[in-house]
């Protein structure tokens, strides 16, 4: 029950949006979303980690073709679903200063696209999971089309496109495990984890399903579409896509990959890894020589969630621990980044570092939230980057020396080119465009102060996340092992 | 049987009341209540089948497309007002060839005998050869109508051809009989087989599937709008439904020995239709193309031909039929008559009529196929249908070009909320026919056990 009221919040806010005018809309979505995260943590509390999935809603709705819409939840599911419902009020949050044309339409597409992405989370049939997955999918396309910046047009169908490609792939698998399951077909979770088909039947299904996520996280060579997206959208809409859309992906590999396709998994994890392990180094490299802040922080998220990717496609408990953890950290951080780059486009009109500098002597507020948040992001120990990143490593390394090796780099790149962009922009000199740079409002503090919040809580106090995820992780492991 | 005489009967009326220069502007309202009252009746004759002799079998299927067309019907002439204006003379006449094409396709649905087929396809098509040219101020409808005529005359052909063949085989016209000659044959003649893709290739025509789609394009677009509208949703579920009842009940029994052909004719119609609909700049003849696109998955039910087929066909028919009636009463509520409207025209749309573009938007959606619209759950299901009988290549052909559909759908949908280019002047109304397409669209693709459980 709980889980479809965490659903019907968000819907309920979108009609409601139609009954107020001006500047009431803002207010009123961002009332729901603020009430669908004070349920989530409400979710969190009376869950019993003793147990898998719990607060379980199970209604057949296409009987003919065996489909239910079944949800419910599990440690990993209220994790992410606590992530979308703490960032979404926050991403409303951060546009109270800003004007965006048509604002009906605009929260009206966000509370729409967090239905979507919670549903995601909770689905237990494969079915749903790929409604739910197409839902997050359309707002995100008009948010881009709508109020992207230049070439908007172009950009999104590139996007869109390569989505949904994916999508159709692992649309067509799904259909075919459903064909296999025995009996009377169904879509349920359980039954494809009890399919055993043979390797090289798993060694397609597994290709069809990890493009899907591959394009969604996105994993090299699958990521051209991502650094132009995130660089023109507004800022709610790249916020929206870095911080929780991505994690669709990574999370679809952990519940509908490595469980459903184990062999498949075993045949090709080299692969994936070494991919991933590809796109951390080549996008960390690309990153050190941006000059367009928002494009440098577009690069470094491939390098992220390359590390994640790589660390949970070992299947072992650390590295899926860490995956879990990790998407946490990067999604709480990246949002705050993705907030301090439109704070500083906001006053300067500009992405350019160079142009910048001197910041922190006109606004220390901000330089002081920027650095913590920019340390959660380089993984600083007691910040909640290194949890995540430790185990993942840790995980990698276990599995390949070299390739951890290799993959450690985007600490150590993360580092230079995080700092070297704090420097060029909050040290040194003012220059023309910061000399009048104004501190920060109170509406962006509480932006800010929130997320500065749960970089260093999570970091230093990491273990109630552990003791959500534990049991799940465990589940997960053993149809893995099977 | 009732229905069909009913639907001429009406089809009578209309003429003679298009005579009266004092009841001729209620034309289309009597029309317009007779056809509801029509689907009223044949609703109840879901669950009592009638025959008439050999002839006609008017049995649930029957019944159930029968109504599917009765209620896009009605839908066509809600929108048809107005659409006959520069000829109020003769709006009667036009009316009364619509309610003919009707009883043709009742024919085309209802039939158990080939010659029933045949003078239903007849009477359907040569309706259809009238109304194309019914702007005979207009060069390009004239153009239309002679074009469909010449070519659809050469199809019959074919038709007619095949079905000699088949009773030179067979000895009889009954497609009782034929099955169950079928049955008791192990060897089947030659000219059977020659027979039977005779009669494909001439219905491969009317459901303007590729390699023999020439005429659809250049017809669509030279037609009136409203024709066109008609003979988008209308006539190609009838030319559908009507292939699947001979080919299902007829020729169930025969080995499969036309997959082949049939799997290529698929595939170039979905590699066409797709690929053709790319580059059109022309809302209308975009329209034309994604039709014959969806001929090419509504072939892949023909093709499976077993299990839940029919679901998934009649699912596939209305959805379609929603979509593109939608799509087709924005074209005509934007756009004049006999003037190209390009996808260019509809920038500006979500500013000046937002009403409209979110309906229209649905539509569109629901046509690309994405959940939780109808589109997404018939294209799902005419693929699982081919997929569980094994057709594993045609159907990632039909995902992969699905993907070029999705393309130009939403380079639609761009358009109308792109910045306006030129000032589109509309009231902020949608009119009541785009309006029930995107509920339809919606709902059952919300709840789609409410078509799947009528079979």
């Amino acid at each position: 029950m709980m889980t479809l009221i965490l659903l019907a919040l968000p819907l309920l806010g979108l009609a409601s949006l139609f009954l107020v005018k001006g500047d009431a809309i803002k207010k009123v979505a961002f009332g729901f979303s603020t009430l669908t995260f004070l349920t989530a943590i409400s979710v969190w509390a009376q869950f019993d980690p003793a147990n898998s999935t719990q607060f379980d809603f199970n209604q057949p709705w296409v009987k003919s073709l065996g489909i239910s819409f079944s949800v419910g939840m599990d440690g990993l599911s209220i994790l992410l679903v606590l992530l979308t419902t703490f960032l979404v009020p926050l991403i409303i949050l951060s546009t109270f200063e800003r004007e965006y044309k048509n604002p009906l339409a605009f929260y009206a597409l966000i509370l729409l696209m967090q239905a979507g992405l919670i549903g995601v989370f909770v689905a237990k049939d494969a079915f749903l999971f790929y409604i739910f997955w197409e839902l997050g999918l359309i707002p995100i396309y008009f948010i881009s089309l709508l109020w992207g910046g230049e070439n908007a047009k172009a950009i999104t169908f590139k996007f869109f496109i390569y989505t949904l490609a994916g999508s159709l792939l692992m649309l067509f698998a799904l259909f075919y495990l459903y064909t296999q399951t025995p009996g009377e077909h169904s879509f349920a979770i359980q039954a494809f984890y009890d399919l055993s088909l043979d390797a090289s039947t798993q060694s397609w299904l597994f290709w069809c399903i990890f493009i899907a996520f591959a394009i969604k996280i996105p994993v090299f060579p699958f990521h051209t579409w991502q650094p132009s997206t995130y660089h023109m959208n507004s800022t709610p809409g790249t916020m929206l896509l870095s911080g929780i859309m991505l994690k669709m992906g990574i999370f679809g590999v952990i519940r509908w990959l490595l469980p459903v396709v184990p062999l498949g998994c075993e045949q090709w994890g080299d692969t994936a890894i070494f991919l991933a392990m590809l796109g951390i180094v080549y996008a960390s490299f690309i990153a050190i020589v941006q000059k367009d802040f928002k494009r440098l922080l577009a690069y470094s998220s491939i390098a992220h969630v390359g590390l994640i990717t790589a660390g949970v496609m070992t299947g072992t408990a650390d590295g899926l621990r860490g995956g879990m953890l990790q998407m946490i950290a990067h999604g709480v951080n990246v949002v705050g980044l993705f907030f301090v780059a439109d704070i500083i486009f906001n006053r300067t009109k500009t992405y350019e570092m160079s142009a910048l500098g001197g910041i922190r002597t006109r606004a220390p507020w901000f330089a002081t939230l920027f650095m913590i948040i920019m340390l959660g992001s380089v993984a600083l120990p007691l910040t909640n980057g290194f949890v995540g990143e430790f185990l993942l490593i840790k995980s990698v390394f276990d599995y390949n020396a070299i390739i951890a090796g290799i993959s450690g780099l985007t600490i150590i790149l993360g580092a230079i080119y995080m700092l070297w962009s704090y420097q060029k922009m909050m040290l040194g000199a003012t220059s023309k465009l910061t000399a009048e740079f104004a501190d920060l409002t109170l509406n962006e503090k509480a932006v800010l102060i929130p997320i500065v919040a749960v970089v260093i809580l999570s970091g230093v106090y990491p273990k109630p996340l552990f003791e959500l995820i534990e049991p799940s992780v465990k589940s997960i492991l053993t149809v893995i092992g099977k | 049987m009732n229905i069909l005489i009913l639907v001429s009967v009406l089809g009578a009326i209309s003429l003679f009341v298009g005579l009266s220069e004092s009841l001729r502007q209620h034309t289309r309202n009597i029309i317009i209540a007779g056809l509801v009252a029509i689907t009223g009746l044949t609703l109840f004759t879901w669950n009592a089948p009638q025959y008439f002799q050999e002839m006609i079998d008017f049995d649930k299927y029957a019944a159930v497309f029968t109504s599917v067309i009765l209620v896009i019907s009605t839908l066509v002439f809600i929108l048809s007002k107005d659409q006959f204006s520069h000829d109020e003379t003769h709006t009667g006449d036009y009316y009364g060839i619509m309610l003919f094409t009707i009883a043709g396709a009742i024919m085309m649905v209802s039939f158990s005998n080939l010659t029933v087929l045949f003078i239903g396809i007849e009477t359907l098509s040569v309706s259809l050869y009238t109304l194309a040219g019914s702007r005979r101020d207009s060069l390009k409808s004239s153009e239309a109508s002679f074009k469909y005529f010449l070519l659809g005359a050469f199809a019959t052909g074919f038709l007619l051809f095949g079905i000699t063949f088949i009773y030179g085989a067979t000895g009889t016209f009954s497609i009782n009989g034929i099955a169950e000659y079928v049955h008791n044959t192990p060897q089947l003649p030659t000219i059977f087989y020659g027979g039977v893709i005779l009669i494909m290739i001439g219905l491969l025509f009317k459901v303007s599937a590729a390699p023999f789609h020439f005429w659809a394009p250049d017809v669509y677009e030279g037609a009136p709008n409203i024709i066109t509208s008609f003979m988008a949703t209308a006539v190609k579920v009838t030319a559908f439904a009507a292939f699947y009842r001979l080919f299902s009940r007829a020729f169930a029994d025969v080995n499969h020995s036309w997959d082949t052909t049939l799997i290529i004719a698929i595939a170039l119609t979905l590699l066409i239709g797709n690929f053709s609909a790319l580059a059109q700049s022309g809302l209308k003849r975009l329209l034309a193309y994604s039709g014959i696109a969806n001929a090419g998955y509504m072939l892949l039910a023909v093709l499976a031909l077993k299990n839940d087929a029919a679901d998934a066909l009649l699912y596939y028919s209305i959805s379609y039929a929603a979509a593109s009636l939608g799509a087709f009463a924005v074209l005509i509520k934007l756009s004049e008559d006999g003037k190209t409207f390009s996808i260019d025209s509809l920038k500006g749309l979500s500013k000046s009529n937002p009403l409209l573009a979110v309906l229209f938007t649905i539509i569109m959606l629901s046509m690309a196929g994405i959940p939780p619209l109808s589109g997404f759950f018939a294209k799902y299901m005419v693929l699982s249908a081919a997929i569980n009988q094994g057709y594993l290549g045609i159907s990632l052909l039909a995902i992969l070009t699905s993907l070029v559909g999705i393309y130009y759908y939403f380079k639609v949908i761009a358009a109308v909320y792109a910045a306006p280019t030129t000032e589109v002047q509309t009231e902020n109304k949608a009119g009541i026919v785009v309006f029930i397409c995107a509920a339809i669209s919606l709902v059952i693709g919300l709840v789609p056990d409410l078509i799947l459980n009528l079979f």
